[in-house]
């Protein structure tokens, strides 16, 4: 609520993401690869459990057992409070 | 605010030399500020919150300068704060219902070196939402009136500190500028305003918006206001990492370099939709040319019009991020409860790309865009020492006129592609017109706010000696 208006928030992500598309689509048709100096650029950005290189194979384990909440091998965040 | 006998407004420079000899007493030049902000704020709304105690203080400066002990550089000064810069004790609410409760819990860096220098925190200024904004009216606390342009907005985001200097409510404000948060409203309140290059100020203790662009920085009348209080906040920082070892020159100084080349780029005219304001730009880059004797070079800024676009990806992922410490469990309230909609917007747009950002598809592109355009400045700052164009495309709307945030964005497009570049850039009122404040901007190289402050001093001088012709 602001100024005596209830903000629509369907509205609004509807909105912002019809402006990310197209501010995003416009960028596209620039050619920038190799341009960004820092940072990481990952071709495969998923790790599978062992090919960490320090291969601390009980790592898995042990962040289940700190979790709340988990579902077979995977935990479970907050859902819809992100 | 303390007049001269003829009525102008006293100079920094003039005033402070006043205090210093006892000629003025910082108690007089707070109480003055104070009575005008009583009769006038009620219908500006520049502030948040006024420091009854800046008289006590300024109380306390008077007793070192009679006692003929040593004073700071900003000693009896008023210092406005926008409300994303923390100072001790003061509520630090980003203009937002989420921190509406909540105390500054210690001093920014920039805060901390104006109190060292004796300067007076008169209060917190309004501000748009979270820095979310460029016209000064998505505060939770109701929009701030331009004084330059009563009825039409003042811009933003820092609309209470531009509006408080343009008052006379300070002699000084600090701001900050994301995307063009300072040099939009000192544009349509016809003051400075500076925005430093990225890494030249600390940010420590400011409420982040985007962590790529955020530069603290001045708002002032004068010139020379705007330059002494650069000198005095900017430096290299152990609580910022991004700021760097580099020499803090004395900008009050104004030291003329031999030749400066002043660039000229066709492309920011493009992006100019009010050829008025660009005629009057022009002007002044004449006068500015003849007075220095300095020659023009035309220059070519390529992507220039997809700064906009380059832009808000960046801020709202980053301001998503940043956000998510107003979680409601250790301060404030929940943030997407209780903001405005431009906030929820950007977070909400943040919250979509951060989603879909698996491969570099949207933040990592937008940064990569972002370098190409810092590169195309780089190039051309090895041909031009400056380069001159408007601050905003248009004037100032009236408050109450509805915009798309597609065209409000569309105010930054002059200002952007130096936070992109992460270079320097000042702002001065070029003229009138229809009554309404028009700024001219400098942009210069990083680092070198001397050459930023040379051009706005030298049409400083220009405009000084043709209001003196005119009332002759």
């Amino acid at each position: 609520m602001r100024g005596g208006k209830e903000i629509d928030r369907k509205q609004v992500r509807a909105q912002a993401k019809k402006i990310i598309d197209s501010f995003m689509s416009a960028l596209e048709k620039v050619e920038t690869e190799e341009i960004l100096r820092y940072g990481v650029k990952r071709e495969d950005f998923l790790r599978k459990p062992g090919e960490s290189k320090y291969n601390e194979t009980d790592f898995s384990e042990r962040m289940l057992d700190n979790a709340k909440n988990k579902e077979d091998d995977q935990i479970v965040a907050e859902k819809k409070k992100w | 605010m303390q007049r001269k006998r003829n009525g102008d407004v006293m100079l920094i420079k003039e005033k402070i030399e006043k205090i210093r000899k006892g000629e003025l007493k910082a108690e007089d030049n707070i109480s003055s500020f104070m009575q005008n902000i009583k009769n006038s704020d009620k219908k500006i709304n520049a502030f948040l919150y006024i420091n009854e105690k800046a008289i006590e203080r300024a109380k306390l400066i008077d007793e070192k300068i009679k006692e003929k002990k040593d004073v700071g550089k900003l000693a009896g000064l008023a210092i406005a704060v926008k409300a994303n810069i923390n100072v001790k004790g003061m509520p630090i609410s980003c203009a937002s219902k989420t921190l509406e409760k909540y105390n500054g819990a210690f001093d920014a860096e920039v805060v901390e070196k104006i109190k060292k220098e004796d300067g007076i925190i008169i209060g917190i200024t309004n501000c748009d939402e979270f820095a979310c904004g460029s016209g000064g009216i998505h505060s939770a606390f109701g929009p701030t009136q331009n004084p330059a342009a009563p009825g039409r907005i003042p811009g933003g985001s820092s609309s209470g500190s531009a509006a408080a200097v343009a008052a006379d409510m300070c002699d000084i404000a600090l701001g900050s500028d994301t995307g063009g948060s300072i040099r939009n409203p000192a544009s349509h309140c016809g003051i400075v305003g500076i925005k430093p290059s990225y890494g030249r100020v600390s940010r420590y203790g400011l409420i982040d918006m985007a962590m790529s662009f955020d530069q603290i920085g001045p708002l002032c009348k004068d010139v020379y206001g705007a330059a002494l209080m650069m000198e005095v906040i900017s430096g290299k920082s152990d609580y910022d990492a991004i700021t760097y070892q580099k020499p803090v020159l004395r900008y009050t100084e104004f030291k003329k370099p031999k030749k400066v080349v002043i660039g000229i780029c066709k492309e920011f005219e493009k992006l100019c939709s009010d050829k008025k304001i660009l005629e009057l730009i022009n002007k002044c880059i004449e006068s500015i040319k003849h007075k220095l004797g300095a020659p023009t070079k035309e220059i070519e800024l390529k992507y220039i019009d997809l700064a906009i676009q380059t832009y808000y990806p960046i801020v709202y992922v980053e301001f998503f991020s940043g956000t998510r410490k107003f979680d409601g469990r250790r301060y404030g309230e929940t943030i997407e409860d209780s903001c405005g909609e431009e906030v929820l917007r950007r977070i909400l747009g943040g919250q979509e790309i951060s989603k879909a950002e698996f491969a570099g598809k949207y933040y990592r592109k937008a940064l990569e865009m972002k370098e190409l355009i810092k590169l195309t400045f780089k190039r051309a700052f090895e041909d031009v020492d400056v380069m001159i164009l408007p601050t905003c495309p248009k004037l100032p709307q009236e408050i109450g006129q509805d915009l798309t945030p597609e065209e409000e964005y569309a105010y930054d497009a002059l200002t952007v592609p130096a936070n992109l570049a992460e270079i320097c850039a000042g702002v001065i009122k070029a003229g009138e017109i229809e009554g309404i404040p028009v700024g001219l901007q400098v942009m210069a190289d990083s680092f070198r706010e001397d050459q930023v402050f040379n051009i706005l001093k030298t049409w400083e001088d220009i405009s000084q000696e043709e209001d003196k012709d005119a009332s002759a």
